[in-house]
């Protein structure tokens, strides 16, 4: 971790990537630099996503991990300060592809800095709440609404369907089972959320994620508050929803990223140091940085 | 050791302290409740609810001033809940760092302590001298203009206590900034601006300057807001003053009536948060 500061972001780095075959995406990144107001926080980062997999994230802390994820859906566009340029390809239409966003990709691209794709427009990003019905997100910390279990689950589905009680009460009922927490609260889903304990909260932030049925679910350190059996519980549920869904996992852990995901990036500053399958990057990492970051010779 | 010892005196010294500030400002109130409750508690009868005010040295009761006051209170707090929570939030989750917000918020805390008497020369200048004629409803600005600072500040600050992730996780299932403020963050607040219209109310319900300016006042049981009404703190202000002894009696009355409207409002309004919020 000490090393952090000698290495210029600006400096070349080994970077390798070894990507899913491109009509498998379901979601790309493409050259995507991030911006908090003047600070540049990702540079150049490439990340496709294979429909129907795990791909993980892991890096020392304030790599931009938890940055690319918030990218992916633009959920920093809360924040006037800060702003991406480059491409988000969600089933083939660009997502960054609002005047302002446009600009800078034009900008960018005159100064010749990165050599990047024409910039296209498309409607289908402009529509941020579309995207954000098909790319949902789970946050590090959970996040329950102010209101009862059963209401926090509805919640994302009445944004967009009027569903009778019966069919939203199924609705209800299956995401909290496909997040492995309808046994433990089936008899009081209409006590307020901000009861659970830290780990149920969690689980029912997966619950009301899943309830929109997104294509993309990311989830930032979804376990890092969780016990051990939670865990193990809320790996177990990832590793069903795959079959429904394409993830995206931010994680500390290693063994973790190993035991769930199929895909892993291992970010280093900023870039986008090494992308491949799980099993190549742990057993037979490429670039220097990734080999001394996965044996844990490093932060 | 020395240390240690050093270190639980000073504490108990702080302690003490802290205890003693209380004590002295419990006994203050304790002091004002007993002597209300002593001189109001003997006039308070049914027909100080049931009769208008009297002619010196008859009989009577406070009815158009309760009425009055629970006229111009309500209408006042209609206004300022709904001016306050707006300007609230929008200072809290939009435009709050412009130069705008900052001028809006700078101006709500000049009014936050603009003195009460001059909020109502300001309402006698827009609503009464122009219509030649007090009314309740110039009474319920004047209020109203008294209230709105204070919901608005509790508004914003109670807001922006608010954690981001909330508001991120609600925009992150694909709801709109203004269906998050108003199902999330309000909800997440709900306590918070309960107190500020609590903290509203407290403020208006005794104030006597600017209604003597606006509804003036009316010895007669009257509804309509365009007309002179009475209300509690004027008529408690004119009965007080009086040389007679039942005038003097209810407004002890009157008081008391205040009293116990602000803290019976102030518990129901803490029992409803707390539910809601369960
Ligand atoms: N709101 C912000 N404003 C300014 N800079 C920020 C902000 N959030 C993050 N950064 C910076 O961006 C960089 C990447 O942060 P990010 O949160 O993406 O790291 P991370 O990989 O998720 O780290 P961690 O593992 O600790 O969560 C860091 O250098 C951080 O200082
Ligand atoms: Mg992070």
């Amino acid at each position: 971790m000490n090393d952090v500061s000698i290495a210029a972001p600006t400096q070349a780095e080994e970077q390798y990537m070894v990507a899913p075959a491109r009509e498998n995406l379901v979601i790309e990144a493409r050259k995507l630099d991030f911006f908090y107001g003047k600070n540049q926080s990702l540079y150049g980062v490439d990340l496709p996503v294979e429909r129907n997999k795990i791909t993980a994230l892991i890096g020392p802390s304030g790599c931009g991990k938890s940055t690319l994820l918030r990218a992916l859906n633009r959920i920093y566009d809360l924040y006037p300060g800060q702003h991406a340029v480059g491409r988000i390809v969600l089933d083939g239409n660009d997502m960054l592809t609002d005047r302002k966003s446009l600009q800078r990709l034009r900008d960018r691209n005159s100064t010749g800095a990165t050599v990047d794709e024409e910039p296209q427009a498309s409607r289908a990003g402009s529509d941020l709440t579309q995207l954000r019905a098909r790319v949902g997100m789970v946050f590090q910390k959970p996040t329950p609404f102010p209101m009862s279990i059963y209401d926090n689950v509805a919640f994302g589905v009445k944004l967009y369907h009027r569903k009778s009680k019966s069919e939203m009460d199924a609705i209800v009922e299956r995401s909290l089972r496909r997040a492995a927490l309808w046994d433990e609260v089936k008899d009081k889903l209409n006590k307020s959320g901000l009861g659970l304990s830290g780990g149920q909260q969690q689980r029912l932030c997966v619950a009301r994620g899943i309830a929109v049925e997104p294509e993309v679910l990311l989830l930032d350190e979804p376990a890092s508050a969780l016990d051990p059996i939670s865990t193990a519980k809320l790996e177990e549920t990832l590793m069903e929803l795959k079959r429904d869904f394409t993830i995206v996992i931010v994680t500390h852990n290693l063994q973790q990223a190993a035991r769930i995901s199929d895909y892993t990036g291992f970010m280093f500053l900023g870039k986008m140091i090494e992308f491949g399958p799980t099993e190549d990057l742990f057993s037979n990492p490429r670039a220097q940085r990734t080999r001394d970051y996965v044996t844990g010779r490093f932060g | 050791m020395d240390r240690a010892l050093f270190r639980r005196v000073t504490n108990g010294i702080f302690v003490g302290a802290c205890g003693l500030a209380t004590l002295i400002a419990l006994t203050a109130l304790v002091l004002i409740l007993w002597s209300l409750i002593t001189k109001g508690i003997g006039g308070l009868e049914l027909k100080v609810f049931t009769e208008s005010q009297p002619a010196p040295g008859s009989e009577g009761g406070l009815a158009n001033a309760i009425v009055g006051s629970i006229l111009m209170c309500g209408l006042g707090m209609v206004i300022a809940l709904v001016v306050g929570i707006l300007a609230g939030t929008w200072l809290a989750e939009y435009g709050g760092q412009t130069t705008y917000g900052h001028v809006v918020r700078f101006l709500n805390d000049v009014l936050l302590s603009a003195p009460s008497i001059l909020v109502g020369l300001f309402v006698y200048e827009l609503l009464v001298a122009p219509f030649h004629g007090f009314s309740a409803y110039a009474g319920a600005v004047a209020l109203a203009i008294l209230a709105t600072p204070i919901v608005t500040r509790t508004t914003e600050d109670i807001l922006a206590l608010q954690p981001n992730a909330l508001r991120e996780a609600g925009m992150a299932l694909g709801a709109s900034r203004a269906f998050v403020i108003r199902s999330i963050i309000w909800k997440a607040a709900r306590t918070g601006l309960v107190t500020g219209g609590l903290l509203g109310f407290a403020r208006i319900s005794g104030e006597t300057a600017p209604l003597l300016f606006t509804s003036l006042g009316n010895q007669f049981m009257n509804t309509h807001m365009s007309q002179p009404m009475a209300s509690l703190p004027t008529t408690i202000f004119q009965f007080a003053l009086s040389a007679y002894d039942d005038w003097q009696r209810l407004a002890w009355v009157g008081a008391l009536l205040i009293a116990i409207a602000v803290l019976s409002i102030n518990i129901i309004g803490r029992i409803l948060a707390r539910e809601t919020h369960r």
